[in-house]
This record gives C-alpha cells, structure tokens and sequence, in this order.
C-alpha cells in the first residue's frame, strides 16, 4: 500500500511538473515572438527622397552654416501615419568656391545634437564635448569619426537634403546601416 | 545546480516556504469538484501575463487606442494569439468563477466558519465583472464604445449622485481620451491591485479552513482518506488547468483570434451589445420602460449581489446536504436558470432580427476594410476613423456615391454600368457584341446602336484601336492600327472618321449622330465628358446623363471622378477586402 502510493506519487509528480511544463512552452513561444516582433523591423519609417530644406539664394558662398530641419511626409510610426513629421536636422552651407555642404546634426558620439560656433567656426557637441571644423572633420573628443555627410542638391533653386541615419560610436568605415 | 540551490536556501530557506505552499492536508482525499479555485488563480496569471504583454504595443488615448489593437491584432507577430487569449480568457474567468460558486454552493462551503472565504469569493465575482466592463472599451472600436456608453448611461440614471456618478466614470461630459486612459488605470493598476489583495486573503481563509469535502462522510471517514495536496491534489488542478488552456487555445485558433470592430465612430449607428456575461441583465432592460428601467438596471446588480452576499447568514444549519437546505439551493438554482434564459433570448432575438443582421453584416464589412486600410495604410493622426480616408481614391469614391452611383450601378440604373473593368479590353469587347443591352445603353434612350459583327481577329483588333484610345500603356500598336483601318471602313457612319486629328464640332447637336472615340476613356476626355456629355463631339441633343458643371462639382473633383474611373479600367474588385476576409474570420 504504501510503496504503491509513493510510486503513484512519483508518477503524479512527474506528470504534474510535465503538464506545466507544456503549458508554460505553449505560452512562452508566442509571447518571445512578440516581444522580438519589432527588432529588425523599420517601426519608424523614414524617406529616401531628397528633401526640401531652403532657398538655395539664402546660402552664400563661404557664410556660416545654416540649420535646417529636415521633414517628412507620409512617415509610418507603429500603427500610425503623419505627415509634416521631423526627422532630424541638418547643418548646410555652401563653400568659398560654391560647392553645397550639408552635414548631419546628429553627433557621431552618441547621437546629441551638435551646435555650431561662429566666433570659432566649429561645430560642437554639449554632451560630451566632441569638436568638428567646419568640412566635418573631428578635432578633439570622444567621437570616432567626423560628422557624417548627407547628400544635397539644388534643384529649380531649392536645396534639398537626403536625410540617413548612421550606426553611433563606430569608425566611417562601419558606420553604414544596412536596411 | 544542486549546490547553487541549496546556496539559495541557506539564505532564503525557501524550500520551507514551497514546501508549506505545497504540504497541505486535503480532507476526505484530493478531488475534481476543487479544481475550480486553482484553475481561476491560473487564470488571472494568464490574465496579468497577456495583459503586460499587450499594454507592450497599446496606447490608451481616443485616437490611437483603436489604431493600436489593429496593429497588435493584424501587424504584431502573434499579436492576434496574445489579444485572443486575453479576450477569451475574460469569458472563461467568468465561466470557471460561476462554476467555482456553484461548486461551493451545492456543497455548502460558504457555512460556518466559511463565510469571509465565500463573501471575499462574491466581491471578487464583482472585479472580475467591472475588468470585464473597463476593458471592453479599451479598444475603442464600435462595439466597446457604443456597448459602454449605455453602461456608463445607466450609472447617469442612479439616483441623486447620477450625473456626477458619470462624469466620473467616463471623466468629463463626453467620451474621450480621458475616458479611456481612466478606464486603463481601472483596468491595469486599480482592479489588479484589488483583486490580488482579495485572491490573497480568499486563498489564506481557504488554507485556515482546508476544503470543504461532499456532505454526509464521517469524520473517520474523511480522515482516514486524507491525501497531500501535492502531489494528488496540484494535479488533478494541473490537469483541469491544461484542459482549460487547451480549450482557450483551441478556440483562439480557430476562430484566428477575437473579433476586432471597426474603430469607433460617434457619427455612425451602432447596434450596441454587451459581452456576453452581460446579455441577461441587457435583455431583462428589454421589459421595463421608463423610471422602472432605471430601477431594474441599477436595482439588479445590487439586488443579485446582496442575495449571494447573505447566503451564508440565512442558510445557517449545521447539514451541508442539499437536500435538507431546498429552498438555498433553489434560489442559485432559479437564479442561474434565468440568467441563462435570458441570455439565449438574447441571443435568439438578435438572430431573428434580419435587419439588424444586415447592419451587423455592414458593421463587420467596414470593420475588415478599416484593418486592412491600417495595415496597409498606417492610421492618420485624426484617430481611428480617419483611416477610411487613406483608401486610394477616397474622395472620388464618395463623389461617386453621391452623383454617380445610382444611374451606373445595380439593378435601377439610368446609364450603362460603370464598375470594376470600365473600359477594360473585356469590357470595351462585351459592349461592342451588345451595346444596345441591359448591361450598356439598353437602359437608355441612346440604344440605335447595331452590335458589331466582326469576329476574331477583326474583333480583337477593333477592341485594342478603341482600347488604345483610352492611353492605356499596354497597347498593340500593330493591332490596334489594324483595329483603325477597321473602324474607319465600319464604323464611320455613325462616329467621326479619325482620318483629320481633330473632330469637326461646328456642327448641330440634334443632328449629332454618334460620339466621338478620339481618347476615350482617358482623364482628360472623362472629366470634359462628365461635366457635360451633350456637348460635342460626346452625345448631341441623345445625351440623358445629367449636366455636372461647377455647381456641382468643381474642376478638381471631375478630375479625381475621371482618375477614379481610370484606375477602374485595370482594378479588380475590392482585392483588399477578399484578402482580410482570408486572413480574419470575424
Ligand atoms: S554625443 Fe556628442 S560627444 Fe557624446
């Protein structure tokens, strides 16, 4: 009686503990494939169009920076969709011999917003101090790279600006995000 | 392992607290008739995991709420299983927690000393209703909003207290965001809080006074039966548990989740229904008019409650057989038959009502074609409702409906039938074997024309000239030019030759004897042929169709009307919604 009641018990214990370990798989599967629904996935869409930043006649040749914000229309954010959305901002200026310079504003450190001081012509980041001449070039800091170049045109006397985004803290070399 | 647990125990000593979680007497030996109370605590952890899981990807405010639950329901991996198990696991909480009362009753659990274990039970009976109620809404789709705001209406109408009662509840004058982020702090925070406190005294009463065994065993009896909850007991709960979340699954898989209507909409009429736990108090609502409604409404919750709360104090003999307390069991007895009455009318008197079948129908039609637009689409910053807008043409759609429609679709048209295909080859093909039919100008005065008799390739070859004419890109030049040598040897009598580019309109309109072909089906000519298809080179003094000029529409919603007529030509019907009617069954 009692050596069969332990063995019954064993055998209960062993099917008890293997019933919830079923339950637990079945539920556990679906909720990690939730969680990692949006890992690899661009939640947040952005544009490859070239954007409509300035009137190209308010850039002159070898003048200060300027800041422009850089907007999008149409722009996917989860479940929603808005245009007029800002995407981030961009310093633009055009040289002594006119060529246009446009510059992401997102600090290849950490991804502060860099400022642009005019007494010394250099960019500045207030996070951690990272400093950039006015090309992009890094001049002291933490940041492994120079400010990151983005693509701009005149186009029927508009500047537009191809907005992208970089991997933070890495070299130019691996800075590349691919989609 | 080994180590590191008794590492752990050593300065926890948790083997103690497991094993007097685990190491408890049960009286009388383990039993089905108690797995009810384990399979509810199973339950609610079901209930708080799915629950954490889905505040991931929601967002409690009046114009993302909706858009959100579409997302998690049709875009987020295994959002749609997360969404149903929480949405079935609420019926099944209320199914296994009337079950667990009747259990308890039938057995007179809730007798001396029990009665705090059976008053903490009822209250707990009242959370799981009002998680029920506040998260209805949390959706907001059609039905949680209209379903709801009769809900809150009917606390408006309690005495006294009514209107600040409501202005509470939905926290303001009007639904909005504060509604619902008040009806998500209810549901996530507030009534959890309340409930694990209640499950947590309900399960220390129960383990002070042990199960409740069937009636009529002595006391040698039940001792010398006596079995350890764990392991006899935990799995015989186990196995009920796993039955449980099978048939949840199961249901949740089939069904390919829980029903999501489309977002909620003030200006629409909605046929509000509650869930269906709620069914039997919204059909008695049914029989009373008036200040006795109010009454009956309010009255029944309070009435139903106080009745199981006094259970335990007017049914107070020593005998626990049901057979000697008659008149208790048959009070549980009625009032179960009666709410199940009540809701299988319900229910049937819904299923009698075609037209609110019909508008449920619609209902479920505009709720697939808003989650397809939002998957498709993304939903506008306007909030649920503007995602209709975002389907292609959607101003021309409704310019359509307005002006178009019912001369050029169904059954009582006034003009040729303008669907899916316009102007297509197969079209441009059928109307040319039968223009004078029902399906093309049969339906009008304008019916003189013969239908053409050239077959095969001549055939062909005159549909892709007139095909051609619309500037579609996917032409055959070689067969099209043949199709014109055809036309011009065929048809010229009635329509202008295409032998001069442009067509002589200095004519008399009452002598015009066919129109012109030269682009037809192209925006351009559409949009002049909309706005007045009397005018040359179109029908003359024949022409029936009405005269659409700025009065009625501007220039821009011509052109949209024509673009819309364009994109006609090569779409298929409505492919959107064939597509969410595979991937949804509700
Ligand atoms: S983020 Fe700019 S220096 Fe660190």
């Amino acid at each position: 009686m009692a050596e069969s009641d332990t063995s019954r018990r064993r055998f209960l214990s062993i099917a008890t503990t293997a019933i919830g370990g079923v339950i637990g798989a079945v539920l556990t599967v679906p909720l990690i494939r939730y969680v990692f629904f949006p890992v690899g996935r661009r939640i947040v869409s952005d544009t490859a169009d070239a954007i409509d930043v300035l009137d190209e006649k308010a850039l002159k040749p070898g003048a200060s920076p300027t800041r422009v914000e850089i907007t999008a229309s149409g722009v996917r954010n989860a479940w929603g969709v808005a245009d007029d959305v800002a995407l981030g901002a961009a310093w633009v200026r055009k040289t002594e011999s006119g060529e246009l310079h446009a510059l992401s504003s997102v600090c290849p450190h950490l991804g502060c917003a860099i400022d642009y001081e005019p007494a010394r012509s250099v960019y500045t980041c207030p996070c951690h101090k990272s400093a950039f001449q006015i090309d992009g070039k890094k001049i002291s800091g933490p940041a492994k790279r120079g400010l990151d170049r983005l693509d701009a045109t005149v186009e029927e006397g508009r500047v537009k600006v191809t907005w992208r985004r970089f991997r933070p803290d890495v070299s130019e070399d691996e800075k590349e995000i691919e989609s | 392992m080994k180590r590191l647990l008794d590492w752990l125990d050593e300065r926890s000593g948790y083997r103690r607290v497991v094993a007097q979680a685990l190491d408890e007497d049960v009286v009388g030996g383990a039993s089905f008739a108690y797995v009810f109370g384990s399979v509810l605590t199973f339950i609610l952890l079901l209930q708080f995991t799915t629950g954490v899981f889905l505040a991931m990807y929601y967002s409690p405010s009046a114009t993302d709420a909706w858009a959100s639950v579409a997302y998690i329901q049709d875009t987020v991996t295994m959002g749609w299983f997360v969404r149903g198990l929480h949405s079935y696991g609420a019926s099944a909480m209320v199914i296994v927690a009337g079950l667990h009362l009747l259990q308890t009753a039938i057995y007179g659990a809730y007798k001396a000393p029990r009665e705090l274990n059976w008053i903490t039970g009822v209250l707990m009976l009242g959370l799981i209703l009002a998680f029920a109620l506040t998260g209805y809404l949390l959706p907001w789709d059609q039905t949680g909003y209209w379903a709801t705001k009769v809900a809150t209406g009917i606390a408006g109408t309690s005495p006294v207290i009514g209107d600040q009662l409501q202005q509470v509840a939905q926290a303001g004058n009007e639904y909005g965001n504060l509604t619902l982020t008040r009806f998500f702090a209810i549901h996530v925070f507030i009534l959890p809080a309340l409930l694990i406190g209640l499950v947590v005294v309900h399960i220390a009463l129960f383990r002070r006074h042990g199960v409740t065994p069937k009636w009529g065993r002595s006391k040698e009896a039940l001792d010398s039966s006596t079995q350890p909850f764990w392991p006899d007991q935990m799995f015989r709960d186990i196995v009920a548990m796993a039955v449980v979340f099978a048939i949840l699954v199961g249901v949740n898989v089939y069904s390919g989740g829980v029903k999501l209507d489309g977002p909620a909409d003030p200006a629409s009429n909605f046929d509000a229904r509650p869930e269906w736990y709620f069914r039997a108090l919204f059909q008695v609502l049914k029989y009373f008019e008036g200040a006795m409604e109010h009454v009956v409404a309010l009255g029944t919750p309070v009435v139903v409650g106080g009745v199981l709360l006094g259970l335990p104090f007017a049914d107070r003999g020593a005998d626990r057989n049901p057979r000697g307390r008659l008149p208790f069991i048959a009070v549980i007895a009625v009032g179960a038959t009666l709410v199940g009455v009540l809701t299988v009318l319900s229910f049937r008197e819904d299923a009698a009502d075609e037209r609110l079948q019909k508008r449920l129908t619609e209902a479920h039609e505009q709720s697939v074609k808003a989650r397809a637009l939002a998957k498709e689409h993304g939903v506008p910053p306007a909030g649920g409702r503007a995602v209709f807008a975002t389907e292609p043409y959607y101003r021309a759609r409704n310019l359509w409906a307005e002006h178009c429609q019912s001369c050029h679709q169904g059954d009582e048209r006034k003009g040729p039938e303008i669907t899916y295909g316009y102007n297509s080859r197969s079209w441009i093909r059928d109307f040319l074997k039968d223009p004078s039919g029902q399906r093309f100008f049969g339906v009008t005065e304008i019916n003189e024309m013969e239908p053409v008799e050239l077959t095969g390739v001549e055939l062909d070859a005159v549909v892709e000239f007139v095909y051609g004419q619309t500037g579609a890109d996917d032409v055959n030049g070689e067969l099209a030019a043949k199709g014109k040598q055809l036309f011009e040897d065929n048809c010229t009598d009635c329509h202008s030759s295409f032998e001069s580019e442009e067509v002589d309109i200095s004519g008399d309109p009452s002598e015009w004897a066919a129109p012109d072909l030269r682009r037809r089906g192209s925006v351009d000519m559409l949009a002049s042929f909309i706005r007045d298809a009397g005018k040359l080179p179109y029908f003359g003094d024949k022409n029936e169709m009405p005269v659409f000029d700025r009065s009625k529409l501007s220039e821009n919603d011509r052109y949209l009307l024509a673009e819309y007529l364009v994109w006609l030509r090569s779409a298929a019907p409505e492919p959107r919604d064939a597509q969410a009617a595979q991937t949804t069954t509700r």
